[in-house]
């Protein structure tokens, strides 16, 4: 029990603390493929320390979900992150792989409700966007985690890990990378570097949010974004079980680094589309993630 | 090995689906025939039933499959399509997942159950069969001769696999002739399409009903 305390609040400080580092590199990466210089790793830091000293100013019109939204945020992601039993044992019986997909979904009902609220022009818009893309994204990310989850024969994330080692897992892979890139509003779906008023989905929600509370936020999507990624690693390139608790967060933090120099990469070579374009990516997503289900179902 | 090479083969003929441009059409129906070549190279050096005639197979797909129709496709292309992005009857997500259904009906009807003779056991032989399905809805899907001669190489492709899958590859006389025959094919439909572009200046298969002296 005491084992299990430490491992659970080490592992959601280690993915809080994670979680801006693979920000950065994924940030470098992508301005070194376009031949900038970009801000240091450690930008993202910074960043959240300077949101963090500051008050935030919040809307005389709004209700308490403003005030609680960034704290929810923050806390299912992080609540998400720690359902994953990274270092080879599961801390607490506390969920499976449906409970993580539905955390973070209350993260991004919160979000959109208080997005609302102030009643500004972006940030309706940006909630209106946000739950359009939800609802293509999140049938592809349950399908494709049922792919995996066929194999094993099991959601709970304990007997879950390697378990995307197939060749249907392959296909699942290529399902949840185009999820992960929706997840986390990276460029064909939202391009997170812009205020654009036009474009932007994420960013318009945040809008009306300053001080700790942007701080938090956006901490929250840097988190989800990790844990995302710490997922993939989890399901389809865990590291052997049974290794030293250093040596595994080493190679963890190395594999999702790379997996996020995948992303910066794809996101440096593609456009960014259409809103209404967006359901074609969609279904093409589905369609790698149904025939996970199919293959496993077949063979 | 073999089990992933295959897969790949399926995945780039989902992803010719799942796209409008035609360079991304000519350049994975490249990508599909060198995984072909590969599967022929590793089942020649590395399969119990090792045939030098299965290199021979690999490297004819590679010069022939990965090399010359796509770059005599390429030099078509240049000159007859007018527009980078074909006209598609459904759009590209739709019919990535009608390819999706294909390749289930495949694996859940058709071999089972209609070819329930054929005794061919591995992923090959369905994924054969759900190519060559795949390179006929790819003809049906886009309303351009031009993409109708790639879902031609593309159901080719597939029949490839499957004489592999069934029975390690055809007779070496049979394979160079169908090679050759591919390559005229190719080039005859080539100059068809040109003709096609010079009467009716677009190649839409929708106005190619309407006759023309």
């Amino acid at each position: 029990m005491e084992g299990n305390v430490t491992a659970l609040g080490g592992q959601i400080i280690f993915l809080m603390l994670l979680a801006p580092l693979i920000n950065g590199i994924i940030k470098k990466a992508k301005a070194l493929t376009q031949r900038r210089r970009g801000p240091g790793v450690l930008q993202p830091y910074f960043d959240i320390l300077k949101f963090l000293k500051r008050e935030p100013v919040v809307s005389a019109h709004t209700s308490w979900i403003t005030l609680v939204t960034p704290y929810v945020c923050l806390g299912a992601s992080l609540a998400a992150g720690s359902l994953i039993p990274l270092w080879g044992h599961s801390a607490f019986q506390l969920g499976d792989l449906i409970a993580l997909t539905y955390l973070f979904a209350l993260a991004k009902f919160f979000l959109a409700l208080s997005a609302l609220e102030p009643a500004s022009a972006f940030g309706g818009m940006g909630s209106s966007r946000e739950m359009m893309i939800t609802t293509l994204v999140e049938p592809v990310l349950v399908l494709g985690l049922f792919g995996v989850v066929m194999v094993a024969g099991t959601t709970d994330l304990a007997g879950l890990a390697g378990a995307g080692q197939n060749p249907a897992g392959v296909l699942a892979f290529i399902g949840l990378m185009v999820v992960t890139i929706a997840e986390t509003g990276r460029i064909p779906v939202d391009n997170p570097d812009t205020h654009l008023e036009l474009t932007m989905v994420h960013e318009a929600m945040l809008l009306e949010f300053s001080g700790r509370h942007l701080g938090f936020l956006h901490w929250a999507a840097m988190v989800k974004q990790t844990v995302f990624l710490v997922l993939l690693t989890y399901l389809f390139w865990p590291h052997p079980s049974g290794s030293p608790v250093l040596q595994a967060a080493g190679l963890l933090v190395g594999k999702v680094a790379l997996l996020g120099l995948l992303l910066a990469v794809l996101e440096s070579i593609m456009a960014k589309m259409r809103l209404f374009k967006l359901p074609e990516l969609m279904v093409g997503g589905a369609a790698f993630c149904l025939l996970a289900v199919l293959s496993n179902s077949f063979l | 090995m073999i089990g992933y090479l295959t897969l790949v083969f399926l995945i780039t003929g989902l992803l010719m689906l799942g796209g409008r441009a035609v360079s991304r059409s000519i350049a994975l129906l490249a990508a599909q025939s060198l995984v072909l070549s590969m599967i022929a190279f590793y089942l020649g050096l590395w399969d119990a039933k090792a045939s030098w005639h299965m290199l021979v197979v690999g490297g004819l797909t590679l010069v022939i499959k990965v090399i010359v129709l796509p770059w005599i496709l390429y030099r078509l292309a240049d000159r007859v399509v007018k527009y980078h992005e074909v006209p598609l009857s459904i759009g590209p997500g739709l019919s990535m997942l009608t390819g999706v259904l294909l390749v289930g009906l495949t694996y859940s009807y058709v071999v089972p159950v209609l070819l329930k003779e054929v005794q061919v056991g591995g992923q090959m032989f369905p994924v054969a069969l759900s190519a060559v399905l795949l390179g006929c809805f790819f003809m049906i899907s886009r309303r351009s001769a031009f993409n109708q001669l790639i879902g031609i190489v593309m159901m080719e492709n597939g029949l490839f696999l499957c004489a592999i899958a069934i029975n390690g590859g055809m007779p070496l006389i049979l394979e160079l002739g169908i090679f050759f025959d591919l390559l005229v094919g190719v080039l005859v439909m080539g100059v068809f399409t040109n003709r096609i572009r010079g009467t009716f200046d677009t190649l839409d298969t929708k106005v190619l009903n309407k006759l023309k002296g």
